[in-house]
């Protein structure tokens, strides 16, 4: 009886074949579990923290850095500003319609973001979330 | 003639497979730098505090005086670890409304730290307050 040996070329494929099923494996697992978002204008460090509820449908979002700058949909604005921003949301029919997450670093003082809040409320608003990660 | 023969003998030729996996790592790069996992930034994030009510029934208000937790209630002082005792003080069954005071060392990690050790102690209906309220 007369085996063949396998080509050199032959097994170099075969070799690779796991791989490929490896790399398929995380390009699938990164469509499904991905999701492309417009990255914020301006990172910050948000506090942690151990609530696992997640935010419904949060479409306005309000960055405070810890230079107390602040960015209402990536775009910068200030507090005079900001309550005729709010108003002015396209996708938005009542400004107490708006769920807004605020992003505030986590080394913000509170009096700091005190006046936000207290412009938030003037605007209208009677809610907001404030983010954070899992901690 | 040879040359003929040669051409019927060649094994038939292979699909590389090279430029398949060139297509799947650029995709594999271009999700990885252009995806965010979820567990980054929107899972876990909700953090609902009221900041207006109307006519609450009752408002109870605690000042926070530092990062690590240290707290006061109606004129008495309490340390971090007291914070199980706070559904005690008051009753939470009602609608009432649990306003905290931060004093000017506090960050935003400090308040939601103390805020989340009310909730763990099933105090949820907890306010911030601010300059108007």
């Amino acid at each position: 009886m007369k085996f063949e040996a396998d080509s050199p070329r032959t097994h170099g494929d075969n070799a690779v074949i796991p791989l490929i099923n490896v790399v398929f494996l995380i390009l699938i697992f990164l469509v499904i579990t991905g999701q492309i978002t417009n990255s914020d204008v301006y990172k910050v460090e948000l506090p942690e923290s151990v609530s696992q509820s997640t935010p419904p449908d949060i479409t306005q979002t309000l960055i405070v850095n810890e230079e107390r700058q602040l960015y209402l949909n990536n775009q910068a604005t200030n507090l005079s500003e900001l309550p005729d921003r709010l108003r002015e949301l396209d996708d938005v029919s009542q400004i107490t319609d708006i769920k807004l997450l605020i992003k505030a670093d986590a080394g913000l003082p509170v009096s700091d973001l005190r006046p936000v809040l207290t412009s938030l409320r003037e605007a209208g608003l009677q809610r907001v979330l404030i983010a954070t990660i899992q901690g | 003639m040879s040359k003929l023969t040669a051409a019927f003998n060649k094994k038939p030729s292979r699909v590389s497979l090279v430029p398949l996996i060139d297509v799947v790592f650029i995709l594999l790069l271009f999700f990885l730098l252009s995806t965010q996992l979820n567990l980054l930034y929107d899972i876990n994030v909700e953090f609902p505090i009221e900041i207006h009510t109307k006519d609450p029934p009752e408002i109870y208000t605690l000042v926070l005086h530092d990062n690590v937790g240290n707290f006061s209630y109606s004129g008495n002082r309490f340390n971090a670890d007291a914070v199980a005792r706070v559904p005690t003080f008051f009753d939470t069954t009602s609608d009432s409304i649990i306003v905290i005071k931060s004093d000017d060392p506090v960050n935003v990690q400090g308040l939601i730290g103390f805020v989340d050790r009310l909730y763990q102690n099933g105090i949820t209906n907890v306010s911030i307050f601010e300059n108007g309220q």
